[in-house]
């Protein structure tokens, strides 16, 4: 019983960290290509 | 005369007990209009199976042998096998959701993050409560707030509870009106509940549009290859909608595939809730731990949206954290609710489906990542 909460606490903290990593790589990303689009992209076209 | 009292004579208690259980799933669905589509189809197909000798299941009859039955075909192939209908809603649902808010506000996407909590909180509960870890993760997964990620989840992991785990997705995202209040209320004072969001929409680019869901496919899969399936058929509905070339197909996801699959998946999901499998102390313990799930899912979001405030000068509505569990668009709805019941001037609506939207995407990666982490752990 002891090793699988443990081990279910390690799936806690793996999962949120994981999901944290992908959802911040995402925003980054987006924010990233935005502001790559509104000071590159944009102005070239203008 | 016989032959015709038969079938009434072989009833046992469980399956009147799943009437019940039939009847109450329609009623809702009708009366109180809680996922009708799904909870309809349910409620109807639990008093088809659990019908004495039903043809919809696999019989051995005396002096014919083994016959097949409709539904339970539908759940082997469809569920079991391949897990083709909870996959293929999700082109619909991606067809139908339009990422625009939280494109124009991209830290809303943190929110779905958080506000995933209460899947891995429930985990370690139902381990505690002696659960096998694999019916653990199946039941956490409720907290996804997102009846095809549960469902797929607690069949590709060969959960033995399917059925009480569906029933209770779809029962508590019906049910997030009553439950998110409660949970918001519990961990926010008034003043905190009344902090004003400007909200200064940038406009999104078509390109962005197209270019967001092939990155979060791509992202998604390297991280958790397992989530492929989930993330990439919700992005590919997506794609759909946002390239601008393919209207008559988004169409078709949002409506003709998505209402064609809907049907069936909840006439098919009843296949487990035949009453030797519904009928258990185990359903009554798994709708509880889902209510903890949904619970600490809107307790996360909050508690992360007041970690942030702070670090942040313009502070956030913690109200917001709470709309990042995946149900959409309940969820924004009910931040929105409470945000003008405390303050009428006070519009919350557009930062809260920024935050929901994201709640789609955590909820079916949170799916994924739990399938990457027990097929890496056991």
């Amino acid at each position: 019983m002891l090793d699988k909460f443990l081990l279910s606490l390690g799936i806690m903290w793996k999962g949120m960290f994981s999901i944290f990593l992908v959802i911040i790589v995402i925003t980054l990303l987006i924010m990233g290509f935005q502001w790559f689009e509104k000071n590159l992209l944009d102005k070239k076209d203008e | 005369m016989n032959f015709l009292l038969s079938g009434l004579t072989s009833v046992t208690v469980p399956q009147l007990i799943m009437y019940l259980v039939g009847f109450l799933l329609i009623y809702l669905a009708i009366k109180k209009g809680y996922e009708p589509s799904l909870l309809l189809p349910m409620g109807f197909g639990a008093i088809l199976v659990n019908l004495p000798l039903s043809g919809v299941i696999d019989q051995t009859l005396p002096g014919i042998g083994n016959t097949h039955g409709i539904i339970q075909w539908l759940f082997e192939s469809g569920i079991e096998a391949s897990e083709a209908l909870p996959l293929l809603l999700f082109i619909g649902i991606g067809a139908m959701i339009d990422f625009g808010p939280l494109l124009s506000n991209p830290i809303m996407m943190l929110f779905g993050a958080a506000a995933q909590f209460g899947i891995f909180l429930t985990i370690s509960v139902a381990v505690l409560l002696g659960f096998d870890l694999r019916d653990a993760a199946s039941i956490g997964i409720i907290g996804a707030a997102d009846g095809p990620t549960s469902i797929l989840v607690s069949q590709i992991l060969k959960s033995n509870y399917i059925g009480p785990i569906a029933v209770a997705a779809y029962s508590y995202m019906a049910l997030v009106p009553l439950v998110q209040p409660f949970a918001i209320r519990l961990v926010t004072t008034k003043k905190e509940r009344l902090i004003r969001m400007p909200y200064n929409p940038v406009s999104v680019s078509k390109r962005i549009r197209i270019i967001f869901p092939i990155a979060v496919t791509m992202i998604a899969g390297f991280v958790a290859p397992q989530s492929v399936s989930l993330v990439g058929f919700l992005m590919f509905g997506n794609l759909l909608r946002e390239c601008g070339v393919l209207h008559s197909l988004s169409d078709a996801a949002q409506n003709i595939l998505a209402n064609l699959v809907t049907l069936l998946l909840g006439i098919t999901v009843s296949f487990s809730m035949r009453a030797e499998a519904f009928v258990t102390w185990q359903t009554l313990v798994i709708l509880v731990l889902g209510l903890v799930a949904f619970v600490f899912d809107t307790i996360g979001g909050v508690l992360f949206a007041k970690f942030i405030n702070l670090f942040r000068k313009n502070k956030i509505n913690p109200m917001i954290g709470a709309a990042g569990i995946s149900a959409f668009p309940m969820s924004a709805r009910v931040v929105q609710k409470m945000s003008i019941k405390e303050d009428p001037t006070n519009h919350l609506l557009m930062h809260a489906i920024g935050a929901n939207v994201s709640g789609q995407i955590a909820s079916v990666l949170a799916g994924g990542i739990v399938l990457n982490l027990l097929t890496t752990l056991l």
